[in-house]
C-alpha cells in the first residue's frame, strides 16, 4: 500500500525570510566582485627568476669586528682562555 | 729564663717573616711565568725594530697587554707605549697609556684574535706543558 505524498509544510517559512536570503545573497555577490578587484602580481619572467643577485662584499676583518661585538660567545672564549692561562699561572706559583 | 725569652723573640719575628718570604717567593714566580709568556707573545707581531723591546701578555681574563720601549736617538730619551686591550659585551676596547681611544676594529683587531690565540696555544704547550687544544 502507498503512502499518498501530503504537500510540503510551509509553516515555517516566514516572509522576513526572503529579505534575509536577499541580504545574504547581495553579500556574496559584493564578496565576488571585491575579489576581482585584488591585484594578482605578474607572473615573473624566467629572465628574473634566473637573475643572480649580487651578494654584498663582505670585508672579513669588518665582519669578525661585527661578530665580536655581537657574539658574546666570541669574547667568553677569549675570557676562557685568559681564566685559563692564569689557572695555570696560579697552579705553578703556588706549587713552587 | 733568657733562653726562653730569645726563643719567644725568635719565633715572633720569624713565624710573620715566613708568609711574607712565601708570598714574595710566590711573586717572583709568577712574575717568571708572566715574562716567559711575553716573550713568546712579544715573537707573535713579526720582527721587533732594533733597540725595540716588546711585550705582549695576559694581564686578567680580560685584559691583554701590548707594550714596546725603545730609545729615541733623535731626542735622545728612551720612549715607551702600553697598549690595552680590554674584552668588554661591546666590543674590545683600546686603551693607550691609559686613555681609551675606542673599539678594536678591522685587521687590528684580526691580527689581535690570532695573536691570542697562538699565544695560547705556544704557552700551553712550551711553558706548561700542555697539551694545546682549544678551550672552546
Amino acid at each position: 500500500m502507498d503512502t499518498p505524498l501530503r504537500p510540503v509544510s510551509t509553516e515555517l517559512y516566514q516572509p522576513e525570510h526572503a529579505q534575509s536570503i536577499e541580504r545574504a545573497t547581495k553579500g556574496v555577490e559584493q564578496a565576488y566582485q571585491q575579489s576581482e578587484q585584488i591585484a594578482v602580481p605578474e607572473k615573473p619572467s624566467i629572465a628574473d627568476v634566473t637573475r643572480v643577485q649580487p651578494v654584498p662584499a663582505v670585508n672579513p676583518y669588518e665582519r669578525l669586528a661585527h661578530e665580536i661585538a655581537t657574539d658574546p660567545e666570541k669574547t667568553a672564549e677569549i675570557v676562557r682562555i685568559g681564566q685559563e692561562l692564569i689557572a695555570f699561572r696560579d697552579h705553578y706559583t703556588y706549587a713552587a | 729564663m733568657q733562653h726562653k725569652m730569645m726563643n719567644t723573640a725568635l719565633h715572633s719575628s720569624a713565624t710573620p717573616m715566613l708568609p711574607q718570604l712565601a708570598a714574595q717567593k710566590k711573586l717572583t714566580k709568577l712574575r717568571q711565568l708572566m715574562r716567559r709568556e711575553s716573550q713568546i707573545g712579544a715573537t707573535l707581531f713579526g720582527p721587533v725594530p732594533a733597540g725595540h723591546q716588546r711585550d705582549f701578555f695576559c694581564l686578567d681574563e680580560r685584559t691583554w697587554v701590548w707594550a714596546e720601549r725603545w730609545f729615541d736617538a733623535h731626542e735622545r730619551v728612551e720612549k715607551s707605549m702600553q697598549v690595552q686591550y680590554e674584552f668588554q659585551s661591546r666590543g674590545v676596547l683600546k686603551r693607550v697609556d691609559g686613555v681609551a681611544v675606542g673599539f678594536v676594529k678591522g685587521s687590528e683587531l684580526a691580527r689581535l684574535l690570532e695573536a691570542i690565540y697562538t699565544y695560547h696555544h705556544r704557552v700551553k704547550q712550551e711553558i706548561y706543558q700542555q697539551p694545546a687544544r682549544s678551550v672552546a
